[in-house]
């Protein structure tokens, strides 16, 4: 099947061209961005398994598409936009892996928008991540409550912010030095609070009713798809 | 055109073209690819791109510049001091080098996003997920859409005393929200509507197959052997080091013609390559009538 | 052959005394099209539902569905995916992807075909719809009709035997909703494809269909010929006017249908072409409630005008309609009037006084209400109740003008089409403003919503207020306004009073008028052509 045969190239390619990569003086710029999309493989792989269904990938759809919106509306406002917390409120709703791919997918599609660059993959990955993670402890019940998801929030905020600031890091400077690394994160800091109190702000005031909007169509799914 | 080609071409194009951009920190390579940036930007964007390199890559190019000797110190040419540290050449040019090499990467992103357009990133994203290409897809026949359901909701909203343009930033945002939250409602109860005419359609039924309009022809094969060659001859450059141009403690590499002319006619080659197909197609169109 | 054999079909949704659906039987044969009418929730839409397998809601059922002779329940998965093909009400609701060429495939995708196949029957069906040169485009960038005609192309490269459609043209403007029709036909007749449609709008469709089925309260009351139905329902006010004259008069046996016919046989009448046709319906109030002298407007400085120097007047408690072609400028012009958007040249006067010099929350504070197209775009609760009490306490009065009682307690998005309009009426009332503005709040309701809400809007011009309302639907306004304008570019190219107004127009009139202008043009509606025709037998 082709698909397993371009998986297979990817799979046996890659760690080739990272190992490649480590030889040439600015290598790992390459190295980092590839390390970013493998990352993301096997959260797709899982999804792809489970063969979900039309009732998992519309709502995410819709909160992805709504993410983005959400990054458009606020484009006066940098960093100040609520895509993180639709990301986790969908996340709690829907599960884990409906988060990883709303927070990839909004990300993707926003940046259709914005346009592409090299940071795309990072936010991709990072965003994907904080909503996997914000599945996963909701499900183990030690993220409860408005409290909690706002205090996730804030910190997967400032967790966006570090690990796409990554990029920045590698991008910029030729040897990693702690202050280089402490400069660019210095740098970032007012833009990576705005995006954290941003993400604790809206979920502090939407979360619950947006909660509640979407486990009513998660009942509605129920009754009108037969399993 | 670069955008005729096969979504598979276009983006390894893009792909090796970036990655020789960001291998090699000699100033020759780098200014060969801001120039083959800058030159496609133009061609397919025109005053769009210039517009651009003013407002988004010269600022990048000065604050690296600016910045990178501000918090490196390494260099062994002070040329003065501020507050007992040292500003060196090296840093400097480090700065003005890798801000080029930032902003020639902007350039190349902004014919990758001419290029390859939603529908042909979609494609290839679909051969790693097609579940998740289709969420792409769907988000991106919402969007337009909510667009225009925020405007109306906004209206509708105006009407009854909800303005989001009146009124302290309090009364604003908390209208903002609700507009927020009125969408969210409306554009999810339609989704359910949405999954009944997949699964009318056979959504989620064993073995799908997948559709595109892009045909693989037999000049996307050569220009991907093309590119593969030129690929490999980059990073045997990279790995043999003729081009290795390092600028701390002091700078050390050659700006000789002798000593870098193979490596930098095989980046020109890779970055001409979009030009020479389509000079070559265009001089076969004209002796085939 | 049958294509259907329903069997005792009975149908009840969770939780829900009462059956949607109640003891169905119908025999569908081979090519046959099928028109099913009556008012909404009478159980049509749940019927054609239970027709298709995946579609089949969550519920209760009894009784036998057989496809060919073979039970739908024991119908393998593909033969029911291609072989039955669905087309719903909201044509943007349904298409799945952005890309036209894309939201073809997508079906064909599911069945796993080779991109080849895929590629062959994408491009026949481009062909037979004729819609080859949208195939590269954004499925956002259709119109409503394009798109509609994209959802049904969707369905028909699957090679259906039978197509369902469940009232496709309610959310379409009369021009797209012909074409449509016009499509459907093709499709019966030229490719002996079975149809089964539920719709609203029915003069058009009538003619085509084979067999009428009429259906109340879950159970079929009627099934014949559509010129010899006889059954008494309120559903007939939608039927086409020359079969309602027809009726009306006391005829029984096989009726006409279309305005040819209806003509044929009002030629055989006698009628009294004295009569003065001409009574207009009210005088008008002088005193004017809203003014827009040479109103200019565009979206955007790079766009085209859309209000093109709009002079329109409206007197204390009248009813005025607007009418004219899509895009014509309508929507626009209640919008400008509203104060959403300010024209660029122009006066619009409210009540007297400058719309400028009124501070938004006075204006939107009784004195003008815009309803929206989309009802939906004014519903932010999660209640009818909560909705209503969002904007006063005392939702009393307004609640028993429109009816709402017994759904206070419903979430906004579980209404029927019809109830989310009235909802949404009642919600820009509770603002009591002295002019209302409805846009096309009639669009894909059925005859009995839209008589209701012909008696709401008289108790309130009655009571003073002015509406003016942008319309598509001709019988409406000739029974209800007072007065009408015509937009056309942009401009109010003629207005008159209702009556007036109608006979000047040649084409763009009611069936009604049609069938009898040739006699006496001042007849609009069924009921003047019934009295004109009636006054001669005393």
């Amino acid at each position: 099947m082709q698909k397993r045969r371009i998986l297979a190239a990817a799979l046996v390619l890659s760690p080739l061209v990272l190992i490649i990569c480590s030889f040439i003086e600015g290598g790992w710029r390459i190295a980092a961005t590839i390390i970013a999309f493998l990352s993301m493989l096997p959260f797709y792989m899982l999804f792809e398994r489970r063969k979900p269904k039309a009732r998992e990938i519309v709502p995410v759809a819709v909160m992805s598409a709504l993410a983005a919106i959400s990054r458009m509306a606020f484009v006066f406002a940098p960093q100040f936009k609520p895509i993180i917390a639709i990301v986790i409120i969908t996340a709690v709703v829907f599960g884990a892996e409906s988060g990883f791919l709303c927070g990839t997918c909004s990300m993707l599609v926003s940046n259709f928008f914005f346009g592409h660059g090299p940071h795309t993959p990072w936010q991709m990955f990072c965003c994907g991540l904080i909503g996997y993670a914000a599945g996963v402890l909701s499900r183990k019940k030690i993220i409860t409550g408005k409290l909690g998801l706002c205090i996730f929030g804030l910190i997967s905020g400032f967790i966006f912010g570090a690990i796409v600031d990554i990029w920045t890091v590698i991008g910029t400077t030729p040897e990693i030095t702690p202050q280089t690394v402490a400069a660019i994160y210095i740098a970032g800091l007012p833009f990576n609070a705005a995006l954290a109190a941003a993400t604790a702000f809206f979920l502090y005031v939407a979360s619950v009713p947006m909660i509640q909007k979407l486990e009513r169509i998660k009942q509605k799914f129920g009754l009108y798809d037969k399993v | 055109m670069l955008s005729t080609y096969h979504p598979v071409t276009v983006f390894l194009y893009f792909v090796v073209s970036i990655s020789a951009t960001v291998l090699f920190t000699h100033p020759a390579c780098i200014m060969l690819s801001l120039a083959a940036a800058i030159g496609y930007a133009v061609w397919q964007k025109g005053a769009e791109a210039v517009r651009f390199g003013l407002t988004a890559a010269l600022p990048v190019i000065v604050v690296f510049t600016i910045v990178n000797p501000l918090v490196n110190h390494k260099g062994s040419t002070i040329l003065f001091y501020i507050k007992y540290s040292a500003i060196t050449l090296e840093a400097v040019l480090y700065g003005l080098f890798s801000g080029i090499m930032f902003a020639a990467v902007m350039f190349w992103f902004v014919s990758f996003n001419e290029n390859l357009t939603s529908d042909k990133l979609l494609y290839l994203f679909a051969k790693v997920s097609p579940s998740a290409a289709l969420i792409i897809t769907m988000s991106l026949r919402l969007i337009p859409r909510m667009k225009r359901r925020v405007i109306a909701i906004a209206s509708a909203q105006k009407t009854i005393g909800n303005d989001v343009f009146a009124g302290g930033l309090k009364v604003r945002l908390k209208n903002g929200i609700k507009i927020l939250s009125a969408l969210t409602t409306w554009s999810l109860e339609n989704s359910i509507e949405t999954a009944d005419s997949m699964n009318a359609r056979g959504y989620g039924r064993r073995g799908r197959s997948f559709y595109s309009p892009y045909t693989y022809e037999k000049r996307d094969k050569i220009a991907i052997i093309f590119l593969i060659a030129i690929a490999a001859l980059i990073f045997w450059s990279g790995i043999k080091g003729n081009i290795a141009f390092k600028y701390y403690p002091a700078i050390q590499g050659s700006l000789m013609p002798q000593d870098i002319a193979p490596e930098l006619l095989i980046n020109a080659l890779l970055f001409l390559m979009p030009v020479i197909f389509n000079t070559m197609e265009l001089i076969y169109w004209k002796f085939s009538r | 052959m049958e294509i259907f054999k329903i069997n005792n079909l009975s149908f009840a949704y969770p939780g829900a005394k009462k059956k949607a659906i109640e003891n169905i039987n119908l025999d569908v044969n081979e090519g046959e099209f099928i028109l099913i009418c009556g008012k909404s929730g009478c159980g049509k839409t749940t019927l054609l539902r239970c027709l298709k397998k995946e579609l089949t809601p969550h519920g209760d059922i009894s009784g036998s569905i057989l496809y060919r002779r073979l039970p739908l329940s024991e119908l393998p998965d593909d033969v029911s995916t291609c072989e039955i093909g669905f087309v719903m009400q909201d044509p943007d609701n349904q298409i799945v992807t952005d890309k036209v060429w894309h939201e073809l495939a997508f079906g064909l995708e599911g069945m796993g075909l080779p991109p080849n196949t895929i590629r062959r029957r994408v491009a026949e069906i481009s062909g037979f719809l004729g819609i080859q040169s949208w195939f590269g485009r954004s499925t956002h960038e259709l119109s409503g009709g394009q798109k509609q005609m994209l959802s049904l192309a969707g369905v028909l490269v699957m090679q259906p035997k039978a197509l369902i459609l469940d009232e496709p043209t309610s959310q379409l403007d009369p021009i797209a909703a012909t074409e449509f029709f016009e499509t459907i036909k093709k499709i019966n007749s030229e490719l002996a494809i079975t149809v089964i449609i539920c719709e609203q709008r029915l003069e058009e469709v009538f003619p085509m269909a084979d067999r009428v089925i009429i259906m109340d309260g879950g159970k079929i009351i009627s099934d014949s010929a559509p010129d010899t139905i006889e059954a008494e329902h309120p559903i007939q006010e939608a039927f086409p006017a020359a079969m309602r004259i027809y009726r009306k008069l006391g005829y029984t046996g096989k009726s006409p249908i279309t305005v040819k016919e209806g003509r044929q046989f009002i030629d055989t009448q006698t009628i009294n072409r004295n009569k003065i046709c001409k009574e207009e319906k009210t005088t008008l109030s002088p005193d004017i409630s809203l003014e827009m002298q040479n109103v200019w407007f565009k979206y955007d400085s790079g766009e085209p005008d859309v209000l093109k120097g709009t002079n329109l007047t409206a007197y204390k408690g009248e009813f005025l309609c607007l009418v004219g072609a899509n895009a014509a400028g309508k929507t626009t012009a209640l919008s400008v009037a509203a104060g959403i958007y300010k024209p660029y040249r122009g006066i619009v006067k409210i009540l007297g006084k400058k719309l400028g010099k009124y501070k938004n929350t006075e204006l939107y504070n009784g004195i003008v209400s815009l309803l929206p197209q989309q009802p939906q775009a004014l519903f932010v609760q999660n209640t009818v109740e909560n909705e209503l009490k969002e904007l006063s306490e005392d939702i009393k009065e307004v609640v028993s003008l429109t009816e709402l009682e017994g759904l206070l307690s419903r979430h906004p998005f579980d209404l029927s089409g019809g109830e989310q309009q009235k909802l949404a009426f009642a919600k820009i009332l509770l603002k009591n403003p002295e002019i209302i503005l409805l846009d096309e709040p009639t669009k894909g309701l059925d005859a009995v919503f839209k008589k209701e809400f012909g008696r709401i809007i008289k108790t309130l011009t009655d009571m003073g207020k002015t509406i003016i309302m942008a319309t598509h639907d001709l019988e409406f306004a000739a029974r209800n306004a007072h007065r009408c304008a015509m937009f056309f570019d942009g401009t109010v190219i003629s207005h008159a009073q209702t009556n007036t107004f109608f006979s000047e127009n040649n084409y763009y009139t009611t069936g009604a008028n049609r069938i009898i202008r040739h006699i006496c043009p001042g007849a609009i509606t069924v009921e003047d052509v019934v009295n004109l025709c009636k006054k001669e037998e005393y």
